[in-house]
C-alpha cells in the first residue's frame, strides 16, 4: 500500500471514528441516565414532594414547577420574536440594519445564561420588586430564547418567494392583510419551531433560574406572583448532585435527570417534524 | 379633469435606515402597532440586559479595575478582588475543551457529511441535535458520577478539578463543532467533489482539497462558536471543577494546576457568593465587572463567529 | 392627446420614472381608452412593463424608485398621497406574466382576493368560483378537483386561474403583462379569446413584444421603445398606416415583434 492510499484509509478511519464517538456519547449519555434513573421513577416519585432534603420524597412539584416555566417562558417569548422578526422584514429593507439585527441575535444567544440570571436578579427581582417569583425566571427565560425564535421565523419568512407578497399586493391586499394571509400562514412552522426548540433549551436550563425563580423546598404551588417562586427540575438536580456523598440523593439525582432529560427531548423531538417538513417542501419546489 | 394634487417627485420605497417611506403607513395597521411595540420591548430588553453589566460595573471599574485583572488573589473578607486566577482557569478550561471537541468535532462533522449514506443522514443528524439538547445540569451530573472518577482512577488528576471540568467541557461542546462542520462540508457543491475525483483524487484528498476549502470559513465559525459556548457554561464546570479560589501557579508548576481544583469565572458566578456580593456596592461591583468580561468575551467570540458564517446558519 | 375625459381610462403626462439612477421612462404621454383593449407594445427592455405596473402603483415598491409627472385616472390623481393605495388595486388588477399560484386549493386561490378583501358574502362564494372559473374556460377542467392544490395546474391552467382570481374582485379595469408568453398555443387562443370577452365591460391594458397578439386583440395600440412613446392610436390605424418609421420597423418582419 502506497503511502497515499493509507493517508487515505487512515483519515477516512479517523473520521469515520469522530462520528462514531460523537454517537456514542448521545447513546452512552441516554443509556447510563436511563439505567440510573428508571429504577427511581414511579408514580410516587413523579407527584409527591420532596423530603429530607431531596434524599426522600419525589419531584412533583418540580415538574409543575418547570412546566409553569416553560409554559410562561413560552407566552412571553413567542409574540415578542415575532415581532421582532415581523419588523425587520416588513419594515427595513435588506441591508445594513437587517444584518446589525441579525448580528444582534446572535450574539444574545451566545451569551452565557449565568448573565441573564445574574441581570434577572438584580434587575427583576430587586429593582422591579418582584422578588423570587416564577414570572422573574419566565422573562429572563424568554429573552434568552428570543434569538432561537426569532432567528427561525426570520428564516421562514426570507424562504417565502416574493411572488407571493406581490400577487397579495397586485390583489390590493394591504401591508396588515398581506402580513396576515400570505406571510403568518407560511411561517407558522419556523415559529412552531424556533419555540419548541426555545424552550426545550429553556427548560434545561439552572443557571437563569437559580437566582430568579427556583428553590429547593418549601413550595408547592405557587399562590401568586411576586414572592412566589417554585421549584424546577433543574435546579433541583443541580442541587441534589452536589450531595454526591448521599447514596440516596444520587439515586433520586438520576431519576430527576431522566425525567428532564425525557423533558428536553420531547421539546426538541417536537420540532422537528415542522422543521424538517418545511425543508423537504423547499426540495419540492 | 382633475388636478394632480401629488407632489411633482414621487420617491417610493425606503428612506433612512432602511425604514419603509410609504406614506400609507401613516395610517398605521393595529398590527404594524403590536409589531412595533413587540420589537421595541424586546429590543429595551436587551438593551437592558447589556447595559446592566455597563452600568453596574463601572464605578469599580474605574477604581480598582487594575486590581481584577491583574492580580490573582480573590479573598473578599480580606477585599481582595482579583480575578485572574479565574480567568486564567477559564482559559485553561475551555482551550482543554477546544482540544477535545476541535478534532472529534470537525472530524465527524466531516464523516456526517460527506461519508453517510444519504439515506442515514436525516437520523444522524436529529441524534446530534438531541446531544445538543441534553441540559447541562445532566452533564454535570455525569460529570461527577462517571467522569471525575474516571479522571481519579487514571491518575491525571484530583476528581474535581480543572482537568476534569475542561474534559466535560469538550464532551458538551462537540456536537456544536460537529453539526456547524457539517453544515459547512454539506453546502458545498457537488461538482467539487466530482471533479476532484474524476482527476484521480483519494476520497481523502477530495475532501481535503475540493471541500474543505469552501468551508474553512464555517469550520472557524464553528470552532469560535464553541469556544463562546465553552467559556460560557456555568453549571457543569460549577460542579466539578472544584471552585478552589486563587489557584495561581508558581515557578515550573504550570502543568501541574489543571489537575488541581480550580475556580473559572462562570463557577464563581455560579455560587452563593453573587447573593453576598449583593449587600457590599464594592463585592457587587467585582462581580459585575466578572460578569461583563465574560460578557465582552463571548459576544466578541459569538459576533466574530456570525460575521464568518454568513447570513443563515445554526445557532 | 385629445377626446372627451369620460372615454380615457387613464391619462399620463409627462411620466418619467428611474430606478436607482437608471431611467426607464421618459417623459411618456398617453391616453389610454375606456373599455377597450389597448395593448402596449415594444422590444423587451423598452419600459412597458413599467409603464404597466405604474398603473397600478406597483412600481413604487422597488428599490431606488423616483417618478416625475402625473397619471390621471377617472379624471383623478392616481398617485395622490392620500389614495388609499389598496383600494386602487382592488378597481385596477394587474395579472403577472409568471402565474403565481398560493400553495393552497383551486378555489382557495381563486377566493384568495375575495376572502381577504371582504368583496363578497361567503354565501356567494361558491358562485363566484363557478363563474370565474367558467369564465377562463377552466371550470370544466377542473370541476372535480376543486380542492386540490393549485401547484399541480399546467403552466397554462395556472395562468387562466390567475386571470379568474384577478377577475373575482370584479375589476374595472385588468393589467396584463405578457400573458401568453411561453405558454402552449391552445392556452394562449383560449386566454386571447377571454380577453376580448372582457370589453365592453372592463378596460384591458395588455403588455407584450409580440406584434400578432396586437393583431388579434388590440383596439387600441401604443408603441413603446427605450422608455419613449414612439407612436399610438387605433390598432387598425397603426398597423397599416404606421407613421413613425420605428414603428415601421417594429412591424415589419424580423424587425423585432415576433
Amino acid at each position: 500500500m502506497t503511502p497515499r492510499r493509507i493517508c487515505d484509509r487512515a483519515f477516512l478511519a479517523a473520521c469515520l471514528a469522530g462520528q462514531f464517538f460523537s454517537m456514542t456519547l448521545l447513546l452512552g449519555i441516554l443509556a447510563i441516565v436511563v439505567a440510573k434513573g428508571i429504577g427511581v421513577i414511579d408514580w410516587t416519585f413523579l407527584t409527591s414532594p420532596p423530603a429530607g432534603g431531596g434524599r426522600s420524597g419525589g419531584i412533583g412539584p418540580a415538574i409543575l414547577g418547570t412546566l409553569l416555566l416553560v409554559v410562561t417562558t413560552g407566552i412571553l417569548a413567542a409574540p415578542l420574536a415575532l415581532g421582532l422578526a415581523l419588523v425587520r422584514t416588513e419594515y427595513f429593507q435588506p441591508g445594513r440594519v437587517r444584518s446589525f439585527f441579525e448580528l444582534v441575535l446572535y450574539t444574545i444567544n451566545g451569551v452565557p445564561s449565568i448573565l441573564f440570571g445574574l441581570f434577572g436578579y438584580e434587575v427583576i427581582v430587586n429593582r422591579m420588586g418582584l422578588g423570587k417569583s416564577w414570572l422573574a425566571g419566565g422573562l429572563v427565560l424568554a429573552v434568552m430564547i428570543l434569538p432561537t425564535i426569532a432567528v427561525s421565523i426570520h428564516e421562514q419568512i426570507e424562504a417565502l418567494p416574493p411572488s407571493y407578497r406581490d400577487q397579495a399586493r397586485a390583489l390590493g391586499l394591504n401591508r396588515a392583510k398581506v402580513i396576515w394571509s400570505v406571510v403568518l400562514p407560511q411561517t407558522l412552522p419556523g415559529i412552531l419551531t424556533g419555540t419548541l426548540l426555545g424552550l426545550g433549551r429553556a427548560s434545561g436550563e439552572t443557571a437563569p433560574i437559580m437566582m430568579t425563580a427556583a428553590v429547593f423546598t418549601g413550595v408547592h404551588v405557587p399562590t401568586g406572583i411576586r414572592d412566589n417562586p417554585v421549584l424546577a427540575l433543574p435546579y433541583h438536580l443541580f442541587v441534589l448532585a452536589q450531595d454526591s456523598h448521599d447514596p440516596a440523593s444520587i439515586s433520586n439525582a438520576w431519576g430527576t435527570a431522566l425525567v428532564l432529560l425525557g423533558m428536553a427531548f420531547l421539546l426538541t423531538l417536537a420540532s422537528l417534524p415542522f422543521r424538517v417538513g418545511w425543508r423537504r417542501e423547499e426540495e419540492a419546489r | 379633469m382633475g388636478t394632480s394634487r401629488s407632489p411633482d417627485e414621487t420617491r417610493a420605497g425606503y428612506g433612512p435606515f432602511g425604514l419603509s417611506r410609504d406614506p400609507r403607513l401613516r395610517h398605521l395597521s393595529t398590527t404594524a402597532i403590536a409589531a412595533w411595540l413587540l420589537s421595541l420591548v424586546a429590543c429595551g430588553f436587551i438593551v437592558a440586559l447589556l447595559g446592566f453589566f455597563l452600568v453596574e460595573s463601572e464605578p469599580f471599574l474605574r477604581s480598582r479595575g487594575v486590581e481584577l485583572i491583574g492580580s490573582p488573589y480573590w479573598s473578599y473578607r480580606h477585599d481582595r478582588l482579583g480575578g485572574l486566577s479565574m480567568i486564567l482557569g477559564t482559559l485553561i478550561v475551555s482551550m482543554i475543551g477546544i482540544s477535545i471537541a476541535g478534532p472529534i468535532g470537525i472530524l465527524g462533522g466531516i464523516g456526517l457529511s460527506e461519508l453517510t449514506r444519504p439515506a442515514l443522514r436525516p437520523w444522524l443528524k436529529i441524534m446530534v441535535e438531541l446531544l445538543a439538547g441534553v441540559p447541562s445540569v445532566v452533564y454535570g451530573l455525569l460529570g461527577i458520577l462517571v467522569l471525575s472518577e474516571f479522571v481519579d482512577f487514571t491518575g491525571l488528576g484530583s476528581r474535581d478539578s480543572l482537568l476534569t471540568a475542561g474534559l466535560l467541557l469538550g464532551i458538551m461542546v462537540i456536537p456544536t463543532v460537529f453539526t456547524l462542520t457539517d453544515d459547512a462540508c454539506h453546502a458545498v457543491a457537488q461538482s467539487y467533489r466530482d471533479v476532484a475525483r474524476a482527476l484521480g483524487l483519494t476520497r481523502t484528498e477530495s475532501i481535503l482539497f475540493g471541500v474543505l476549502p469552501s468551508c474553512r470559513r464555517g469550520i472557524a465559525a464553528a470552532l469560535l462558536l464553541a469556544l463562546g459556548r465553552a467559556l460560557g457554561e456555568t453549571i457543569a464546570v460549577f460542579l466539578v471543577v472544584g471552585r478552589s479560589d486563587n489557584q495561581w501557579p508558581g515557578t515550573g508548576e504550570w502543568l501541574e494546576i489543571i489537575g488541581r481544583s480550580g475556580q473559572t469565572l462562570t463557577s464563581k458566578l455560579g455560587s452563593t457568593e453573587v447573593f453576598i456580593a449583593y449587600s457590599d456596592p464594592q463585592h457587587w461591583g467585582a462581580v459585575v465587572s466578572l460578569g461583563l468580561i465574560l460578557l465582552l468575551t463571548t459576544a466578541l467570540l459569538t459576533a466574530l463567529g456570525k460575521v464568518l458564517m454568513g447570513t443563515g446558519g445554526k445557532m | 392627446m385629445t377626446g372627451p375625459v369620460e372615454s380615457v381610462a387613464f391619462r399620463i403626462q409627462g411620466l418619467k420614472i428611474s430606478y436607482g439612477g437608471a431611467t426607464v421612462l421618459h417623459g411618456l404621454d398617453l391616453d389610454i381608452p375606456r373599455n377597450q383593449v389597448t395593448v402596449i407594445l415594444g422590444p423587451s427592455g423598452s419600459g412597458k412593463t413599467t409603464l404597466l405596473r405604474t398603473l397600478n402603483r406597483l412600481d413604487e415598491d422597488r428599490q431606488g424608485f423616483k417618478r416625475h409627472g402625473c397619471v390621471l385616472f377617472d379624471g383623478e390623481d392616481l398617485f395622490d398621497p392620500d389614495q388609499d393605495v389598496n383600494r386602487l388595486r382592488e378597481r385596477i388588477g394587474l395579472v403577472f406574466q409568471k402565474p403565481i399560484m398560493f400553495p393552497a386549493s383551486i378555489e382557495s386561490n381563486v377566493l384568495f382576493g375575495v376572502r381577504h378583501l371582504g368583496t363578497s358574502p361567503r354565501s356567494e362564494w361558491p358562485e363566484i368560483v363557478h363563474r370565474m372559473l367558467s369564465r377562463v374556460a377552466l371550470f370544466d377542467e377542473v370541476k372535480d378537483r376543486l380542492g386540490d392544490s393549485a401547484l399541480h395546474l399546467s403552466q397554462g391552467q395556472q395562468q387562466r386561474l390567475s386571470i379568474a382570481r384577478a377577475l373575482a374582485i370584479d375589476p374595472e379595469v385588468l393589467l396584463l403583462d405578457e400573458p401568453t408568453a411561453s405558454l402552449d398555443p391552445r392556452s394562449a387562443g383560449i386566454i386571447g379569446d377571454l380577453i376580448q370577452g372582457l370589453t365592453p365591460e372592463k378596460t384591458v391594458i395588455l403588455v407584450t413584444h409580440r406584434v400578432s397578439q396586437a393583431e388579434g386583440l388590440g383596439q387600441f395600440l401604443a408603441l413603446v421603445e427605450r422608455g419613449r412613446l414612439v407612436e399610438s392610436g387605433p390598432a387598425s390605424q397603426v398597423l397599416d398606416n404606421p407613421a413613425d418609421p420605428v414603428t415601421r420597423r417594429f412591424l415589419s418582419p424580423g424587425g423585432g415583434g415576433a
